[in-house]
Protein backbone atom coordinates (compact mmCIF):
# COMPACT_ATOMS: atom_id res chain seq x y z
CA UNK A 1 0.00 0.00 0.00
CA UNK A 2 2.81 2.24 0.50
CA UNK A 3 3.78 1.88 -2.83
CA UNK A 4 0.99 1.66 -4.32
CA UNK A 5 0.86 5.14 -2.89
CA UNK A 6 4.33 6.37 -4.14
CA UNK A 7 3.50 5.18 -7.39
CA UNK A 8 0.28 7.23 -7.70
CA UNK A 9 2.71 10.89 -7.72
CA UNK A 10 5.53 9.27 -9.63
CA UNK A 11 5.91 6.87 -12.68
CA UNK A 12 9.29 5.59 -11.37
CA UNK A 13 11.34 5.79 -8.45
CA UNK A 14 14.98 4.49 -7.25
CA UNK A 15 15.11 3.23 -10.90
CA UNK A 16 12.23 0.63 -10.14
CA UNK A 17 8.74 1.21 -11.86
CA UNK A 18 5.36 0.48 -10.39
CA UNK A 19 5.44 -3.13 -11.90
CA UNK A 20 9.17 -4.38 -10.84
CA UNK A 21 8.65 -3.20 -7.14
CA UNK A 22 5.32 -4.59 -6.44
CA UNK A 23 6.48 -7.89 -7.86
CA UNK A 24 9.47 -7.46 -5.47
CA UNK A 25 7.13 -6.92 -2.63
CA UNK A 26 4.74 -9.46 -3.51
CA UNK A 27 7.95 -12.23 -4.63
CA UNK A 28 9.91 -11.13 -1.04
CA UNK A 29 6.82 -12.00 0.93
CA UNK A 30 6.77 -15.93 -0.46
CA UNK A 31 11.09 -15.94 -0.03
CA UNK A 32 10.32 -14.54 3.47
CA UNK A 33 8.20 -17.73 4.60
CA UNK A 34 10.59 -20.23 2.82
CA UNK A 35 13.86 -18.62 4.02
CA UNK A 36 13.21 -17.41 7.66
CA UNK A 37 13.58 -20.63 9.45
CA UNK A 38 11.35 -20.91 12.83
CA UNK A 39 11.60 -24.21 14.18
CA UNK A 40 15.71 -23.76 15.31
CA UNK A 41 14.27 -20.85 18.10
CA UNK A 42 13.38 -24.27 19.81
CA UNK A 43 16.75 -25.18 20.57
CA UNK A 44 18.10 -22.67 22.61
CA UNK A 45 15.25 -23.58 24.97
CA UNK A 46 15.44 -27.05 25.00
CA UNK A 47 19.35 -26.81 25.56
CA UNK A 48 18.32 -24.39 28.81
CA UNK A 49 15.76 -26.95 29.45
CA UNK A 50 18.11 -30.20 29.00
CA UNK A 51 16.05 -31.70 26.90
CA UNK A 52 18.29 -31.41 23.82
CA UNK A 53 19.92 -34.82 25.50
CA UNK A 54 17.26 -36.55 24.09
CA UNK A 55 18.20 -35.95 20.34
CA UNK A 56 21.90 -36.24 21.21
CA UNK A 57 21.44 -40.02 22.76
CA UNK A 58 19.49 -41.20 19.29
CA UNK A 59 21.61 -42.71 16.50
CA UNK A 60 20.82 -39.36 13.95
CA UNK A 61 22.57 -36.21 13.25
CA UNK A 62 20.80 -33.74 15.10
CA UNK A 63 22.05 -31.23 12.34
CA UNK A 64 20.20 -33.10 10.00
CA UNK A 65 17.06 -33.90 12.18
CA UNK A 66 16.97 -30.03 12.80
CA UNK A 67 16.93 -29.91 8.77
CA UNK A 68 14.16 -32.50 8.27
CA UNK A 69 12.09 -30.75 10.91
CA UNK A 70 12.51 -26.92 9.25
CA UNK A 71 11.39 -28.68 6.06
CA UNK A 72 8.37 -30.19 7.40
CA UNK A 73 7.68 -27.02 8.85
CA UNK A 74 7.59 -25.14 5.43
CA UNK A 75 5.59 -27.37 3.70
CA UNK A 76 2.93 -25.78 6.10
CA UNK A 77 4.13 -21.99 6.27
CA UNK A 78 4.29 -21.59 2.40
CA UNK A 79 1.58 -22.71 1.29
CA UNK A 80 -0.26 -19.98 3.91
CA UNK A 81 2.12 -17.30 1.81
CA UNK A 82 0.92 -18.07 -1.22
CA UNK A 83 -2.65 -18.28 -0.80
CA UNK A 84 -2.16 -15.03 1.34
CA UNK A 85 -0.45 -13.45 -1.90
CA UNK A 86 -3.38 -14.88 -4.31
CA UNK A 87 -5.54 -12.90 -2.19
CA UNK A 88 -3.56 -9.90 -2.27
CA UNK A 89 -3.56 -10.75 -6.02
CA UNK A 90 -7.26 -11.26 -6.42
CA UNK A 91 -8.34 -7.94 -4.67
CA UNK A 92 -5.62 -5.31 -6.08
CA UNK A 93 -4.61 -6.67 -9.73
CA UNK A 94 -0.88 -5.28 -9.15
CA UNK A 95 1.00 -5.45 -12.50
CA UNK A 96 3.06 -7.68 -11.91
CA UNK A 97 6.30 -8.89 -14.26
CA UNK A 98 6.86 -12.83 -14.58
CA UNK A 99 10.45 -13.84 -15.89
CA UNK A 100 10.10 -15.98 -18.65
CA UNK A 101 13.67 -17.29 -18.47
CA UNK A 102 14.48 -21.14 -17.64
CA UNK A 103 17.70 -19.28 -16.05
CA UNK A 104 16.19 -16.81 -13.79
CA UNK A 105 13.85 -19.69 -12.16
CA UNK A 106 16.92 -22.01 -12.06
CA UNK A 107 19.17 -19.00 -10.21
CA UNK A 108 16.01 -18.07 -7.93
CA UNK A 109 15.98 -21.60 -6.93
CA UNK A 110 19.63 -21.90 -5.95
CA UNK A 111 19.63 -19.30 -4.41
CA UNK A 112 16.76 -19.38 -2.23
CA UNK A 113 17.81 -22.73 -1.32
CA UNK A 114 21.22 -21.46 0.20
CA UNK A 115 18.98 -18.29 1.53
CA UNK A 116 17.20 -20.80 3.84
CA UNK A 117 20.41 -22.89 4.75
CA UNK A 118 22.47 -19.45 5.53
CA UNK A 119 19.38 -18.58 7.85
CA UNK A 120 19.17 -21.85 9.44
CA UNK A 121 22.67 -21.94 10.17
CA UNK A 122 22.70 -18.39 11.93
CA UNK A 123 19.52 -18.83 13.40
CA UNK A 124 21.04 -22.26 14.68
CA UNK A 125 24.16 -20.47 16.19
CA UNK A 126 22.43 -18.25 17.45
CA UNK A 127 20.17 -20.43 19.78
CA UNK A 128 23.63 -22.19 20.51
CA UNK A 129 24.51 -19.33 22.83
CA UNK A 130 22.08 -20.95 25.26
CA UNK A 131 25.39 -23.15 25.86
CA UNK A 132 26.68 -20.81 27.95
CA UNK A 133 24.26 -17.84 29.23
CA UNK A 134 20.36 -17.66 29.76
CA UNK A 135 20.05 -14.67 28.25
CA UNK A 136 18.91 -15.85 24.47
CA UNK A 137 15.91 -13.81 23.37
CA UNK A 138 17.35 -10.28 23.67
CA UNK A 139 20.26 -11.19 20.73
CA UNK A 140 17.88 -13.16 18.75
CA UNK A 141 15.44 -10.09 18.98
CA UNK A 142 18.22 -7.69 17.56
CA UNK A 143 19.02 -10.44 15.14
CA UNK A 144 14.90 -10.44 14.03
CA UNK A 145 15.01 -6.50 14.08
CA UNK A 146 18.67 -6.49 11.65
CA UNK A 147 17.02 -8.93 9.60
CA UNK A 148 13.34 -7.42 9.03
CA UNK A 149 15.71 -4.02 7.81
CA UNK A 150 18.24 -5.03 6.15
CA UNK A 151 17.54 -8.69 4.51
CA UNK A 152 15.13 -6.48 1.65
CA UNK A 153 11.54 -7.59 3.07
CA UNK A 154 10.15 -4.02 3.21
CA UNK A 155 12.25 -2.56 0.09
CA UNK A 156 14.57 -3.55 -3.04
CA UNK A 157 18.12 -3.13 -1.06
CA UNK A 158 19.69 -1.65 -4.23
CA UNK A 159 17.44 1.28 -4.03
CA UNK A 160 19.69 2.89 -0.85
CA UNK A 161 22.85 4.49 -1.02
CA UNK A 162 25.27 2.74 -3.31
CA UNK A 163 27.82 2.76 -0.74
CA UNK A 164 25.14 1.09 1.53
CA UNK A 165 24.07 -1.17 -0.27
CA UNK A 166 27.86 -2.52 -1.25
CA UNK A 167 28.68 -2.77 2.74
CA UNK A 168 25.34 -4.61 3.20
CA UNK A 169 26.33 -7.22 0.61
CA UNK A 170 29.20 -7.81 2.70
CA UNK A 171 26.62 -9.13 5.72
CA UNK A 172 25.01 -12.44 5.33
CA UNK A 173 21.28 -10.64 5.66
CA UNK A 174 21.11 -9.86 1.97
CA UNK A 175 20.98 -13.44 0.93
CA UNK A 176 18.23 -14.44 2.86
CA UNK A 177 15.15 -12.14 0.77
CA UNK A 178 16.79 -10.10 -1.42
CA UNK A 179 18.98 -12.04 -3.40
CA UNK A 180 16.58 -14.66 -4.72
CA UNK A 181 14.30 -12.34 -4.98
CA UNK A 182 15.86 -9.89 -6.93
CA UNK A 183 17.88 -12.58 -8.93
CA UNK A 184 14.44 -13.74 -10.49
CA UNK A 185 13.28 -10.43 -11.27
CA UNK A 186 16.51 -10.18 -13.40
CA UNK A 187 17.17 -7.23 -10.51
CA UNK A 188 20.58 -8.32 -9.69
CA UNK A 189 23.92 -9.69 -11.07
CA UNK A 190 23.71 -13.81 -10.77
CA UNK A 191 27.22 -13.45 -9.39
CA UNK A 192 25.01 -12.59 -5.89
CA UNK A 193 25.56 -16.03 -5.95
CA UNK A 194 29.06 -16.19 -4.86
CA UNK A 195 28.10 -14.36 -2.13
CA UNK A 196 25.32 -16.60 -1.13
CA UNK A 197 27.99 -19.71 -1.86
CA UNK A 198 30.72 -17.97 0.96
CA UNK A 199 28.07 -16.91 3.73
CA UNK A 200 26.42 -20.61 3.15
CA UNK A 201 30.25 -21.91 3.94
CA UNK A 202 30.98 -19.15 6.57
CA UNK A 203 27.13 -19.88 8.37
CA UNK A 204 27.72 -23.56 8.61
CA UNK A 205 31.36 -23.40 9.74
CA UNK A 206 30.37 -21.25 12.44
CA UNK A 207 26.94 -23.20 13.55
CA UNK A 208 29.16 -26.30 13.29
CA UNK A 209 32.04 -24.96 15.55
CA UNK A 210 29.87 -23.50 17.80
CA UNK A 211 27.87 -26.86 18.77
CA UNK A 212 31.20 -28.54 19.18
CA UNK A 213 32.17 -25.91 21.53
CA UNK A 214 29.15 -25.86 23.38
CA UNK A 215 28.30 -29.71 23.39
CA UNK A 216 31.98 -30.35 24.78
CA UNK A 217 30.45 -27.81 27.54
CA UNK A 218 27.20 -29.13 28.32
CA UNK A 219 26.43 -31.15 31.25
CA UNK A 220 22.51 -31.75 32.79
CA UNK A 221 21.31 -34.28 35.04
CA UNK A 222 17.81 -34.92 36.08
CA UNK A 223 14.59 -35.62 34.34
CA UNK B 1 -8.51 4.49 45.27
CA UNK B 2 -5.67 5.07 47.62
CA UNK B 3 -5.22 1.10 48.43
CA UNK B 4 -5.06 0.04 44.32
CA UNK B 5 -2.62 3.12 44.06
CA UNK B 6 -0.49 1.06 46.54
CA UNK B 7 -1.00 -1.78 44.95
CA UNK B 8 -0.23 -0.84 41.56
CA UNK B 9 2.88 0.89 42.69
CA UNK B 10 3.56 -2.76 44.33
CA UNK B 11 2.94 -4.49 41.34
CA UNK B 12 4.96 -2.12 38.94
CA UNK B 13 7.95 -2.41 41.60
CA UNK B 14 8.06 -6.13 41.77
CA UNK B 15 7.87 -5.99 37.63
CA UNK B 16 10.75 -3.18 37.40
CA UNK B 17 12.90 -5.39 39.58
CA UNK B 18 12.36 -8.49 37.92
CA UNK B 19 13.29 -6.85 34.42
CA UNK B 20 16.68 -5.20 35.90
CA UNK B 21 17.58 -8.51 37.31
CA UNK B 22 18.87 -9.07 33.94
CA UNK B 23 20.69 -6.06 32.80
CA UNK B 24 22.59 -7.54 29.88
CA UNK B 25 19.02 -8.49 28.27
CA UNK B 26 17.58 -5.08 29.61
CA UNK B 27 20.26 -3.36 27.48
CA UNK B 28 19.82 -5.67 24.31
CA UNK B 29 16.10 -5.38 23.99
CA UNK B 30 16.62 -1.51 24.50
CA UNK B 31 19.18 -1.55 22.00
CA UNK B 32 17.33 -3.63 19.46
CA UNK B 33 14.19 -1.41 19.96
CA UNK B 34 16.31 1.47 18.98
CA UNK B 35 17.39 0.12 15.65
CA UNK B 36 14.52 -0.85 15.44
CA UNK B 37 13.17 2.92 15.54
CA UNK B 38 16.10 4.28 13.87
CA UNK B 39 16.15 2.13 10.80
CA UNK B 40 12.22 2.45 10.29
CA UNK B 41 13.09 6.55 10.78
CA UNK B 42 15.64 6.43 8.25
CA UNK B 43 13.75 4.92 5.51
CA UNK B 44 10.38 7.24 5.89
CA UNK B 45 13.21 10.04 5.66
CA UNK B 46 15.46 8.49 2.59
CA UNK B 47 11.92 7.88 0.70
CA UNK B 48 10.25 11.02 1.34
CA UNK B 49 13.90 12.96 0.20
CA UNK B 50 13.11 11.65 -3.03
CA UNK B 51 8.78 11.63 -3.20
CA UNK B 52 8.80 15.08 -1.14
CA UNK B 53 5.08 14.23 -0.26
CA UNK B 54 2.97 11.18 0.61
CA UNK B 55 -0.53 11.18 0.23
CA UNK B 56 -0.58 14.69 0.61
CA UNK B 57 2.02 14.67 3.70
CA UNK B 58 5.29 16.49 3.79
CA UNK B 59 7.77 14.67 5.14
CA UNK B 60 7.83 16.27 8.60
CA UNK B 61 3.73 14.87 9.07
CA UNK B 62 4.57 11.51 7.83
CA UNK B 63 7.41 11.15 10.41
CA UNK B 64 4.67 13.00 12.49
CA UNK B 65 2.36 9.76 11.94
CA UNK B 66 5.07 7.01 12.51
CA UNK B 67 6.39 8.98 15.62
CA UNK B 68 2.50 8.84 17.11
CA UNK B 69 2.19 5.16 16.29
CA UNK B 70 4.73 4.61 17.73
CA UNK B 71 4.15 6.52 21.03
CA UNK B 72 0.52 5.13 21.24
CA UNK B 73 1.90 0.97 20.62
CA UNK B 74 4.80 2.37 23.45
CA UNK B 75 2.53 3.42 25.99
CA UNK B 76 0.14 0.44 24.94
CA UNK B 77 2.98 -1.92 25.74
CA UNK B 78 4.37 -0.64 28.85
CA UNK B 79 1.01 -0.61 30.38
CA UNK B 80 -0.38 -4.08 29.31
CA UNK B 81 2.38 -6.27 28.79
CA UNK B 82 1.13 -8.28 31.87
CA UNK B 83 -1.21 -9.46 29.16
CA UNK B 84 1.37 -11.64 27.81
CA UNK B 85 1.72 -13.27 30.42
CA UNK B 86 -1.66 -14.05 31.05
CA UNK B 87 -1.94 -17.37 29.00
CA UNK B 88 0.09 -19.78 32.16
CA UNK B 89 -2.14 -18.20 34.46
CA UNK B 90 -5.10 -19.89 33.01
CA UNK B 91 -3.59 -22.91 31.77
CA UNK B 92 -1.76 -23.64 35.28
CA UNK B 93 -5.16 -22.83 37.32
CA UNK B 94 -3.07 -19.67 39.22
CA UNK B 95 -5.59 -17.14 38.12
CA UNK B 96 -8.20 -18.53 40.55
CA UNK B 97 -5.85 -16.90 42.80
CA UNK B 98 -5.95 -13.60 41.04
CA UNK B 99 -9.79 -13.78 41.32
CA UNK B 100 -10.37 -14.33 44.93
CA UNK B 101 -7.87 -11.49 46.03
CA UNK B 102 -9.96 -8.43 47.41
CA UNK B 103 -9.04 -6.29 44.15
CA UNK B 104 -9.87 -5.55 40.59
CA UNK B 105 -8.06 -8.66 38.52
CA UNK B 106 -6.93 -5.84 36.02
CA UNK B 107 -4.88 -4.38 38.62
CA UNK B 108 -2.84 -7.48 38.04
CA UNK B 109 -3.82 -9.27 34.86
CA UNK B 110 -3.66 -6.09 32.86
CA UNK B 111 -1.98 -3.31 34.41
CA UNK B 112 0.26 -4.93 37.04
CA UNK B 113 3.43 -5.75 34.85
CA UNK B 114 4.72 -2.10 33.52
CA UNK B 115 7.35 -2.91 31.49
CA UNK B 116 10.47 -0.62 32.17
CA UNK B 117 12.20 -1.59 28.63
CA UNK B 118 9.03 0.45 27.03
CA UNK B 119 9.32 3.31 29.42
CA UNK B 120 12.89 4.14 28.11
CA UNK B 121 11.57 4.16 24.22
CA UNK B 122 8.19 5.77 25.47
CA UNK B 123 10.38 8.84 26.30
CA UNK B 124 12.24 8.79 23.13
CA UNK B 125 9.35 8.55 20.81
CA UNK B 126 7.57 11.44 23.23
CA UNK B 127 10.76 13.48 22.85
CA UNK B 128 10.60 13.49 19.09
CA UNK B 129 6.59 14.08 19.11
CA UNK B 130 7.46 16.72 20.59
CA UNK B 131 10.05 18.12 18.48
CA UNK B 132 8.32 17.29 15.29
CA UNK B 133 4.73 18.56 16.29
CA UNK B 134 6.56 22.13 17.38
CA UNK B 135 8.30 21.82 13.86
CA UNK B 136 4.31 22.47 12.64
CA UNK B 137 3.42 26.13 12.10
CA UNK B 138 -0.15 27.63 11.50
CA UNK B 139 -1.55 25.15 14.54
CA UNK B 140 -3.12 26.46 17.62
CA UNK B 141 -3.15 25.53 21.13
CA UNK B 142 -6.94 24.06 20.82
CA UNK B 143 -4.50 21.32 18.27
CA UNK B 144 -2.53 20.11 21.01
CA UNK B 145 -5.60 19.63 23.24
CA UNK B 146 -7.04 17.63 20.47
CA UNK B 147 -4.30 15.65 19.89
CA UNK B 148 -3.70 14.84 23.46
CA UNK B 149 -7.21 13.32 23.65
CA UNK B 150 -6.74 11.56 20.42
CA UNK B 151 -3.80 10.01 22.67
CA UNK B 152 -6.04 9.67 25.04
CA UNK B 153 -8.72 7.73 23.29
CA UNK B 154 -6.40 5.26 21.37
CA UNK B 155 -5.35 3.95 24.62
CA UNK B 156 -8.72 3.72 25.68
CA UNK B 157 -9.30 1.32 22.07
CA UNK B 158 -5.88 -0.27 23.36
CA UNK B 159 -7.02 -0.80 26.51
CA UNK B 160 -10.82 -2.48 25.21
CA UNK B 161 -8.22 -4.53 22.39
CA UNK B 162 -6.44 -6.04 25.50
CA UNK B 163 -9.61 -6.60 27.93
CA UNK B 164 -11.48 -8.52 24.86
CA UNK B 165 -7.79 -10.39 24.17
CA UNK B 166 -7.97 -11.79 27.86
CA UNK B 167 -11.61 -12.59 27.23
CA UNK B 168 -10.69 -14.57 25.13
CA UNK B 169 -8.16 -16.02 26.55
CA UNK B 170 -10.13 -17.07 29.63
CA UNK B 171 -12.88 -19.04 27.59
CA UNK B 172 -10.17 -20.24 25.20
CA UNK B 173 -6.60 -19.98 26.74
CA UNK B 174 -5.74 -18.30 23.26
CA UNK B 175 -3.33 -15.31 23.61
CA UNK B 176 -0.40 -15.24 21.75
CA UNK B 177 -2.18 -15.57 18.64
CA UNK B 178 -4.48 -12.90 19.08
CA UNK B 179 -1.72 -10.15 20.61
CA UNK B 180 0.33 -11.01 17.31
CA UNK B 181 -3.04 -10.38 15.28
CA UNK B 182 -3.83 -7.12 17.36
CA UNK B 183 -0.19 -5.84 17.11
CA UNK B 184 -0.07 -6.97 13.14
CA UNK B 185 -3.05 -5.08 12.61
CA UNK B 186 -2.64 -1.77 14.73
CA UNK B 187 1.44 -1.82 12.95
CA UNK B 188 -1.04 -0.94 9.54
CA UNK B 189 -1.14 2.85 11.32
CA UNK B 190 2.36 3.24 11.25
CA UNK B 191 1.78 5.10 8.68
CA UNK B 192 -0.90 7.72 7.42
CA UNK B 193 -4.14 5.49 6.90
CA UNK B 194 -4.90 7.46 3.95
CA UNK B 195 -2.35 5.29 2.05
CA UNK B 196 -4.75 2.43 1.90
CA UNK B 197 -7.16 2.43 -0.28
CA UNK B 198 -11.41 2.04 -0.56
CA UNK B 199 -12.62 -0.35 1.12
CA UNK B 200 -9.87 -0.64 3.25
CA UNK B 201 -9.50 2.44 4.57
CA UNK B 202 -13.23 2.65 5.79
CA UNK B 203 -12.73 -0.80 7.17
CA UNK B 204 -9.91 0.84 9.24
CA UNK B 205 -11.60 3.54 10.56
CA UNK B 206 -15.09 1.66 11.39
CA UNK B 207 -14.58 -2.13 12.33
CA UNK B 208 -11.06 -1.90 12.71
CA UNK B 209 -10.40 1.17 14.28
CA UNK B 210 -6.95 1.83 13.57
CA UNK B 211 -7.19 5.01 11.79
CA UNK B 212 -9.01 6.24 14.93
CA UNK B 213 -6.03 5.07 17.35
CA UNK B 214 -3.30 6.03 15.22
CA UNK B 215 -4.33 8.21 12.30
CA UNK B 216 -6.71 10.57 13.93
CA UNK B 217 -4.47 12.02 16.45
CA UNK B 218 -2.31 13.88 13.80
CA UNK B 219 -5.10 14.16 11.70
CA UNK B 220 -6.75 16.08 14.35
CA UNK B 221 -3.71 18.50 15.33
CA UNK B 222 -3.49 18.91 11.75
CA UNK B 223 -7.00 20.47 11.82
CA UNK B 224 -8.15 17.84 9.14
CA UNK B 225 -11.29 16.57 11.03
CA UNK B 226 -14.63 17.44 11.72
CA UNK B 227 -16.33 18.05 14.95
CA UNK B 228 -18.42 15.16 14.08
CA UNK B 229 -15.54 12.77 13.78
CA UNK B 230 -13.93 13.90 17.07
CA UNK B 231 -17.48 13.22 18.73
CA UNK B 232 -17.61 9.66 16.62
CA UNK B 233 -14.22 8.76 17.58
CA UNK B 234 -14.73 9.21 21.50
CA UNK B 235 -18.04 7.72 20.94
CA UNK B 236 -16.38 4.50 19.31
CA UNK B 237 -13.72 4.36 22.23
CA UNK B 238 -16.36 4.29 24.78
CA UNK B 239 -18.38 1.81 23.02
CA UNK B 240 -15.46 -0.52 22.34
CA UNK B 241 -14.54 0.14 26.28
CA UNK B 242 -18.24 -1.05 27.21
CA UNK B 243 -18.34 -3.92 24.59
CA UNK B 244 -14.73 -5.27 26.12
CA UNK B 245 -15.78 -5.23 29.73
CA UNK B 246 -19.25 -6.86 28.58
CA UNK B 247 -17.08 -9.27 27.04
CA UNK B 248 -14.87 -9.85 29.81
CA UNK B 249 -17.82 -10.74 32.20
CA UNK B 250 -19.25 -12.92 30.12
CA UNK B 251 -16.44 -14.62 29.64
CA UNK B 252 -16.19 -14.83 33.50
CA UNK B 253 -19.29 -16.04 33.79
CA UNK B 254 -18.87 -18.93 31.24
CA UNK B 255 -14.92 -19.42 32.90
CA UNK B 256 -13.82 -23.16 34.65
CA UNK B 257 -10.64 -23.15 36.17
CA UNK B 258 -7.90 -24.97 34.32
CA UNK B 259 -5.64 -26.10 37.21
CA UNK B 260 -6.11 -28.70 39.72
Amino acid sequence: MLWNSVFAQTDTIFGYSKQYMMSYILGVTVVSAITTTMRTTDVAGDVLKGTVVNYLIKPISFFKYLLAREAADKLIHVPLAVIEIGFLLIFFHPPLYIPTSITSYFLFFLSIVMGWCISFFISLALSFIAFWTTEVWAPRFIFTVVVSFVAGSLFPLDILPKPLYAALLITPFPYFFYAPTAIALGKAPWTLLMGSGIWLIISFMLARFIWQKGIKEFSFYGI
Amino acid sequence: MKHTLSLLKLFSFYSIKKTIAQPLSVFLFVLAKVIRFALFFFFIHYLLSKTKMLVGYTLTETLLFFLTFSLIDGIAQLLFREVYRFRPLVTEGTLDLVLTKPYHPFLQILIGGIDILDVVMVVIYGFFAVYFLRQIDSVSSLSIVVYMLFLVNALIIAAAAHICILALGLISSEIDNALSLFRDVTRLGSLPIDIYSEPVRTILNTVVPVGVMMSFPVKGYLGLLSIQTLVYSFLLGAVLLWVSLSMWRGALMRYQSWGG
